[in-house]
């Protein structure tokens, strides 16, 4: 008999709440259609914007909305567990992000603030401006004294990127490894190799050097830095994985910028996938917030496309694989 | 020798004990209705229209707990209980046979009902997606039934073939 904890109401919500999620018919509806004004129409009848119908001055608010409601009603079905700040966490360190590079720059970067925290925006400004992290975790408080200092000494924003990746990843790893599920620790650990092979990727287009990967690694996946060090140096951008879970995808490596992005993040749905024969522990849960924020990647690729007039064959070549 | 005289109980007390385990098959069904109610309230949150279909699937692991109930009565008039005229004599051995003949659906139902319930709430989840699929639903749950009604049968088998 399993030991997991059953959620057999949070569960049966969520598998109702799946139903308003987009299906392939709606996407493929959303790309042949004529123009943008087109997309606006069939997203407000999807559910999208609610009352208030959609244009492009308050589609961006429409989608970090969708967003917003998703972790909400996840949190609210599970107010005891803190595994879904797995999916929080870095929208906490995107506003730490922004603030400390405000702050560096004095640009106000109120508006690349978002919402969906852990940390109440308000409680986070707070916080940054008084200097008092107390609400903040602990790994928070240490990246931004860290950022400050290798921000002085490389006077690079990138920096600050780097020391804040690290310690979400951290902080990440910390509540997967508290809710004790498997599941979501396998995520982050995926999550993070993802991560990590991306990075790889880019600097290996832009042909960069190894140390700039050391750089911007982020420790805590299954894939070890030395692994990275082996391929790096190996013939070729994609043959140094075999040993590793990613091969098959590495592989797409060699398929171009776009293929590779896409398939990663299609890796990471076909994770999330076996969520949907899971019918009472937690899996479907963190599977319908990334649903939903694949969702609204994919809609956001979308509307970008239809405004900027590119090509519908373009356009599908970036779609991401849907949930349902 | 104290734990022989520990276990020195009547005839009668090993009857009761019997109906008394029968009738636990009650805790499985009232753990597996409470998974699948748990499911039926999460699908109803949303569409309160779906109250009929879900209550069906929600109602099945009920059964054990009357399974467990039909044999406890028939144990209960077997030894007299029932029928006014006072308990009938039995012996220890007789006793013990009952308190055997009863494990069957008490210890079945328990662990049955829960599965069933589990079963349930994955159909009431299906029915949540895809309202046409009820009967589908109700299938899986009901398949797990079969052990249920087997360790009834066998149950009741047992204790009418015991004879005082």
């Amino acid at each position: 008999m399993g030991r997991e904890k059953i959620y057999p109401f949070a569960v049966a919500r969520i598998r109702m709440l799946e139903n308003s999620l987009l299906t392939e018919k709606t996407y493929t509806q959303l790309i042949e259609s004529k123009s943008a004004m087109e997309v606006f129409k069939i997203l407000s009848d999807a559910g999208y914007g609610g009352e208030s119908s959609i244009d492009v001055k308050n589609y961006e608010k429409a989608l970090s909305n969708r967003l917003a409601k998703a972790y909400s009603d996840v949190k609210e079905l599970v107010p005891k567990e803190h595994f879904p700040d797995v999916f929080l966490l870095k929208n906490d360190y995107q506003n730490l992000k922004v603030l400390v590079k405000s702050d560096i720059s004095s640009i106000n970067g109120e508006n690349y603030l978002v919402g969906g925290t852990t940390i109440d925006i308000k409680d986070m400004k707070e916080a940054f401006e008084t200097k008092n992290y107390g609400c903040l975790t602990e790994n928070m408080a240490q990246a931004i004294t860290e950022s400050y200092e290798q921000y002085a000494k490389s006077q690079s924003g990138q920096a600050i990127d780097n020391v804040m990746d690290n310690a979400a990843f951290k902080d990440m790893l910390k509540v997967a490894k508290e809710s004790g599920i498997k599941f979501v620790e396998n995520y982050v650990k995926s999550l993070c190799d993802i991560t990590n092979l991306k990075s790889y990727n880019r600097i290996k287009n832009m042909k960069k050097t190894f140390s700039d990967f050391e750089s911007v690694f982020v420790h805590g996946g299954t894939v070890s830095l030395d692994t990275f060090k082996k391929a790096f140096n190996a013939d070729g951008a994609s043959g140094g994985f075999k040993e590793t879970a990613y091969n098959d995808l590495a592989l797409k490596m060699d398929e171009g910028f776009t293929v590779f992005e896409k398939s990663c993040d299609d890796y990471l749905m076909a994770f999330m996938r076996d969520a949907k024969y899971k019918s009472l522990t937690v899996e479907p849960l963190l599977a319908f917030i990334y649903a939903v924020e694949t969702e609204v990647k994919t809609v956001r690729i979308i509307v970008n496309g239809k405004l900027n007039g590119i090509d519908t064959e373009v356009i599908k070549e970036r779609l991401r694989d849907a949930y349902v | 020798m104290e734990s022989l005289t520990l276990f020195n109980f009547s005839g009668q007390f090993y009857a009761l004990l019997g109906a008394a385990l029968a009738a636990l098959a009650g805790i499985g069904s009232a753990i597996g209705i409470g998974i699948a109610g748990e499911a039926a309230a999460g699908v109803v949150s949303e569409d309160p229209n779906k109250f009929g279909q879900v209550l069906v699937l929600q109602a099945l692991p009920g059964t054990q707990g009357i399974y467990g109930l039909l044999i406890a009565f028939i144990i209960l008039i077997k030894v007299g209980l029932l029928g006014g005229d006072g308990m009938v004599d039995i012996t220890v051995s007789q006793g013990a046979y009952i308190l055997a003949a009863a494990s069957p659906v008490g210890l079945v139902g328990i662990f049955s009902a829960i599965a069933q319930g589990k079963a349930a709430a994955a159909g009431i989840m299906l029915v949540g997606k895809k309202p046409s699929e009820l009967a589908k639903g109700m299938i899986f749950a009901a398949m797990v039934e079969t052990y249920a009604v087997l360790a009834l049968l066998i149950s009741f088998l047992m204790i009418n073939s015991i004879t005082f």
